[in-house]
């Protein structure tokens, strides 16, 4: 698929720039910058290429697109930092980490956590860089297939895999969460025609509301409050003996790390959705591939490996409708898209032929930023878990700080700081009466586009739902989410006979 | 375990009701709302392409859930039970005179929370504010102390309320007339004055008071720190920019 | 230790006052401009543009922020008009916040604003490469044979693009079936998926698809036709339609503004520096490699522009009833 040539090239790129001191440390610095934007909630990877567009603003499109991906790959990465340290996601993206990696922190293991995390985001940046630069005329392809009953079915799965991150209580709360964040995502108005839904005439309420401020509100403040509250543990920081995670551990899961990649190419392919999506998906699938699904929730590596591989391949699979058919497959993409539009490159389908070497300069470099960020990852693992041990009573209302100044920064809008406490309130009544929170965020995140694509789809067939079955990504979806629903009814029989073995138990 | 079922059932019959209610609210919200038909938005609506069909959709479903967790919880307690639990609630309510501890703790931090937010995010300047509000959430949780905990959250509840009526009064925009950032002045006295309240609160004991010292550090240190990250290195502006701020910049500006 | 603390606070003040006392009359320190739109759109990309031209020449630097929400960018609007009217905030806007008070989302009409505008991209319609049609009459006798049938994509309702495609289907009597996409990129990717068949975008958005002949160009929706390097010249569609320049060309008006009431030596600041950045080479290379077309209007040209907009899509949106506010009740005249 790739001429000899073309890899001669590659390797002369990587070789020149990894030689040429002041471009490394642009690489590092940039990097770094990205692993703080993500791991302060509030501040993401969107917001830190929006920043360094414009410091980059002189210098030529070449260092300029080493700060822009070091700091992209840095912060898809970083968001897991305080995903695991204190369970709030710094990023979307990172929510579904927390799942695990705050158990493990929990558990005294935040070190080894991270450890695994900064290894398997490398080698999902890796293998996402793999597959652009082997495979992006078949992945574009592929990102052509999907119209709108394609993203219907495939938000319809996001919500669906919910279910399987449902709670340790009644499975219907899962659902109900879910179906929560759907109604949160209505707010605003629809996508399609602007009517306004759920205003109440509020101007701030008519975009609808923010994701961080969702976000943030759903895990960050709950968390608040049981820590201050004192129900609640806070992570520990035990002497560390090794962050470097075993090899055996890695092999372990060499499955995973390539089911998780894929899932993320894939999904950073399709334009319009991103990381945080990828991420939970992966979650989802590694669950149900596992042969322990119910020790998840619980802290597993299995967890925490699943989601940092596929949403730092994503990178590689956000990028490759972006070169190739200027589409951005996902928010930080899409600002990536502006600043190389300011550099005078035009991403798209004449980018090969303007710019030949295009496309194995952003290889090159985002194979160089996954290094990069390994190093710095590994080093810093030691560092930042030591923030642990600040006295949670002086932590926590830090932390709040950075959360308030971080989603008002975002929009500059204050509303989402009224927003935020509301949804953190009900969250934490939610969390208290064991309804799990994820399924809300996923809902939230994936509601609009199942909502307007459904919509869109039914537009455009005159009402007919027979295009569903006669195209084959759809046929594939249908029949994944078939599945996915079967293995839950399985599921469910097996929760009841349990829990009938139980009561039979104690009465 | 049973009985740990029981008290979890007990919740779902709770958030089973408010959940019934939420969706049928959805969903008489929307049909009453949105046009289900008509063209809008240069789109010709039909059923399938009207904005209502979703919240109409979730709000059915969540009516639905809602009932199926009621039905859930009345089948594992029992009809009377519950009569009952409504009846020894509402003579507990009525007898209890002092906030259990763990529902002060809710209250306190979501009470400072939201003044923080609501009140103080849009009038009183961003460092003034956050110091403030570290001031009193480290002091209230981090000497960690029931009695104190109360005495010092009354305290500040009771300056909160003064401020409340201080603003709601409009006081503020008179006085601002006359003199420059009276509510940033005011929340500089507050801020004194509870850290002195704390200390005095705490005073012959030595672990305390250090403990007290580190609060108004961290409080003092932290604002300053994000604050100027964000304002001069990430250019965005803050919620509110008053007395701090303008002195800030005026540094600033003059000396780059 | 608190009277130290004081007394350096004192000291603090009195420098920053002095310094500030010695420096020039304006800008004496940085200015923000707010970007009602997302980051990475083409009003974000070309307002961090003209802003790091124009910062040298002011002397100080142009902080670009993004504040994008509520309707046609109202919230953004919002901010920037509830800054004090000194100058230091400027308002990225583009064409489409005229919108903004008819579809409630503020009070205001846009002569509150005084506009720098740096320029905009044209639009084209365009066909899917599989599609029969040739040319525009092609596409509008096979509309005019079945009426409605036809997908034709433009970016939200009461978007530009939307307005360019009702405009063309008044002034050619062609009747579409307009399927709305949330932006120019989902709709032109929907085209290539051959979910719809008709595009209305600008030549920039289009112009790397259009080399690539994954679309077809038709008709240039405004009077003169556009030569696209490595393509070939896109007529226009006013030679088979003359029609159309009854409702056409509506041009995109990209740029940034202050508030109206902006003292007039500080706008003059402002203009001189934005007229000097609109000859800089940078700009001028950044809009041909981005297929803008520059326009550089201020003062009473760019306030009548964005008059004329400003009615035509108020009006436009109240017949399509997407807009809840009467542009009658806020005094908007009728086209």
């Amino acid at each position: 698929m790739i001429g000899i040539e073309r890899l001669d090239t590659f390797f002369t790129i990587l070789i020149g720039m990894g030689t040429q001191p002041t471009s490394l440390l642009l690489l590092f610095g940039a990097t770094l910058l990205g692993i703080i934007f993500g791991a302060l909630p509030g501040l993401t990877a969107t917001l830190g290429i929006a920043l360094l567009t414009t410091l980059t603003y002189g210098m030529g499109p070449a260092p300029a697109m080493v700060a822009l991906l070091g700091i992209y790959v840095g912060g898809v990465y970083g968001g897991s930092y305080s995903s695991i340290l204190i369970n709030i996601p710094g990023t979307p993206a990172a929510a579904a980490t927390a799942l695990e990696g705050y158990p493990l922190a929990c558990r005294g293991e935040a070190g080894r956590a991270i450890g695994a995390t900064t290894t398997a985001s490398c080698i999902g940046t890796l293998i996402g860089m793999l597959f652009m630069v082997t495979m992006t005329p078949i992945v574009s392809a592929f990102a052509l297939q999907f119209t709108s009953f394609e993203f219907f079915l495939l938000a319809f799965f996001g919500i669906i895999i919910s279910g399987t991150l449902s709670s340790s209580d009644l499975v219907i709360k899962g659902w109900i969460s879910g179906f929560l964040g759907l109604f949160l995502a209505c707010m605003g108005r629809d996508p399609l025609q602007a009517f306004p839904r759920f205003t109440f005439g509020f101007p701030q309420l008519e975009s609808g509301l923010d994701v961080v401020a969702v976000i943030i509100g759903a895990f960050g403040i709950p968390q608040i409050i049981q820590v201050l509250g004192g129900t609640f543990c806070a992570g520990e920081a035990r002497q560390l003996t090794k962050v470097l995670p075993s090899f055996k551990l890695m092999v372990q899961n060499s499955g995973n790390i390539v089911r998780s990649s894929l899932i993320g190419v894939g999904i950073g392919s399709v334009p319009g959705i991103g990381e945080d999506v990828a991420a939970w998906m992966s979650y989802g699938a590694a669950k149900n591939a596992s042969k322990q699904p119910e020790k998840f929730g619980t802290g597993v590596y299995e967890g925490v490996i699943a989601t940092e591989t596929a949403n730092n391949s994503c990178i590689g699979g956000a990028i490759i409708p972006l070169l190739s058919l200027g589409i951005p497959g996902s928010p930080p993409a899409a600002m990536l898209l502006g600043a190389l539009m300011l550099h005078g490159v035009t991403p798209g389908p004449m980018l090969s032929i303007e710019h030949p070497n295009f496309i194995l300069e952003v290889t090159a470099i985002l194979f160089l930023a996954s290094i990069a960020m390994w190093i710095i990852g590994i080093v810093l693992a030691r560092q930042v878990v030591k923030v642990l041990r600040l006295p949670p009573q002086i932590f926590m209302p830090i932390v709040v700080v950075l959360c308030i100044i971080g989603s008002y920064g975002l929009g500059l809008n204050l509303f989402n700081l009224y927003v935020m406490l509301p949804v953190g309130i009900v969250a934490y009544f939610m969390t208290e009466m064991k309804y799990p929170i994820a399924p809300l965020v996923i809902g939230y995140i994936l509601g609009p586009m199942a909502d307007e694509n459904l919509r869109r789809a039914l537009m455009i067939s005159h009402g007919s739902f027979l295009p569903m079955f006669t195209r084959p990504v759809c046929l594939l979806l249908l029949a994944v989410i078939l599945l996915t629903i079967l293995s839950q009814m399985g599921l469910f029989r097996w929760l009841r006979q349990r829990r009938h073995a139980n009561r039979q138990g104690t009465e | 375990m049973t009985i740990d079922r029981d008290n979890m059932r007990r919740k779902d019959l709770v958030s089973g009701i408010v959940l019934m209610l939420f969706g049928a609210w959805v969903v008489y919200e929307t049909c009453a709302k949105v046009p289900m038909k008509g063209s809008w938005g240069g789109v010709m609506n039909v059923w399938y392409v009207s904005p209502g069909l979703f919240p109409i959709f979730i709000g059915s479903i969540l009516f639905f859930f809602g009932a199926a967790l009621i039905a859930v919880a009345v089948r594992h307690l029992g009809f009377h039970a519950i009569r009952d639990e409504v009846r020894s609630r509402a003579r507990a309510v009525a007898g209890s005179r002092e906030i259990p501890e763990p529902v002060f703790r809710f209250l306190a931090v979501v009470v400072i929370l939201a003044f923080y937010i609501y009140m103080n995010m849009p009038r009183v300047d961003f460092y003034l504010n956050s110091i403030l509000f570290l001031v009193v959430i480290i002091h209230v949780f981090y000497l960690d102390e029931l009695q104190v905990m109360r005495k010092l959250f009354r305290f500040y509840l009771a300056g909160s309320i003064l401020f409340l009526v201080y603003f709601a009064s409009g006081l503020d925009e008179r006085i601002g007339g006359s003199i420059p950032y009276p509510a940033d002045l005011l929340a500089i006295l507050f801020t004194a004055v509870f850290a002195a309240y704390a200390w005095n609160l705490v005073r012959p004991r030595r672990d305390q008071v250090s403990k007290c010292r580190q609060a108004v550090l961290v409080a003092l240190a932290t604002p300053l720190l994000i604050g100027g990250l964000f304002k001069y290195f990430l250019l965005v502006p803050l919620p509110k920019e008053g007395l701090v701020v303008a002195l800030m910049d005026a540094v600033y500006f003059g000396l780059f | 230790m608190k009277k130290v603390l004081a007394l350096a606070l004192v000291l603090l003040l009195m420098t920053g006052g002095v310094a500030l006392a010695q420096k020039k009359d304006f800008p004496r320190r940085d200015l923000t401009n707010v970007v009602v739109w997302g980051a990475g759109g083409g009003t974000d990309v070309c307002n961090r543009v003209i802003s790091a031209e124009m910062a040298p020449i002011l002397g100080v630097n142009i902080n670009v922020i993004n504040k994008p929400g509520g309707v046609s960018g109202s919230l953004g609007m919002s901010y920037a008009f509830s800054q004090p009217h000194d100058g230091y905030t400027l308002a990225g806007v583009s064409e489409s916040c005229v919108t903004a008070a008819v579809q409630g989302g503020w009070d205001k009409r846009m002569n509150v604003w005084d506009f720098f505008i740096v320029g905009g991209s044209p639009d084209v319609i365009s066909v899917t490469p599989g599609s029969p049609w040739k040319d525009l009459k092609g596409l509008v006798d096979a509309a005019n044979k079945s009426p409605g049938t036809i997908k034709a994509c433009a970016s939200g309702a009461g978007s530009i693009h939307h307005l360019n495609l009702l405009a063309l289907e008044k002034g050619s009597g062609a009747d579409l079936q307009f399927i709305p996409y949330k932006g120019s990129a989902p709709c032109q990717t929907a085209a290539m998926t051959g979910e719809v068949s008709v595009v209305v975008t600008s030549v920039a958005e289009q112009q790397q698809l259009i080399r690539a002949k994954q679309l077809r160009p038709l008709a240039m929706l405004i009077p003169e036709s556009f030569t696209i390097e490595g393509f070939g010249t896109i007529p226009s569609g006013f030679k088979a339609y003359p029609g159309l320049a009854k409702h056409l060309p509506i041009y995109q008006a990209i740029g940034f503004a202050v508030a109206a009431d902006v003292p007039a030596d500080r706008k003059a600041v402002i203009e001189a520096a934005f007229k000097k950045a609109m000859q800089s080479e940078k700009i001028k290379k950044w809009a041909k490699d981005n297929y803008y077309v520059l326009s550089g209007k201020t003062g009473k040209a760019a306030r009548d522009e964005f008059n004329r907009l400003e009615s035509l899509f108020s009006w436009t949106l109240w017949d399509l009833k997407a807009a809840s506010v009467d542009p009658a009740k806020l005094g908007i005249p009728k086209p």
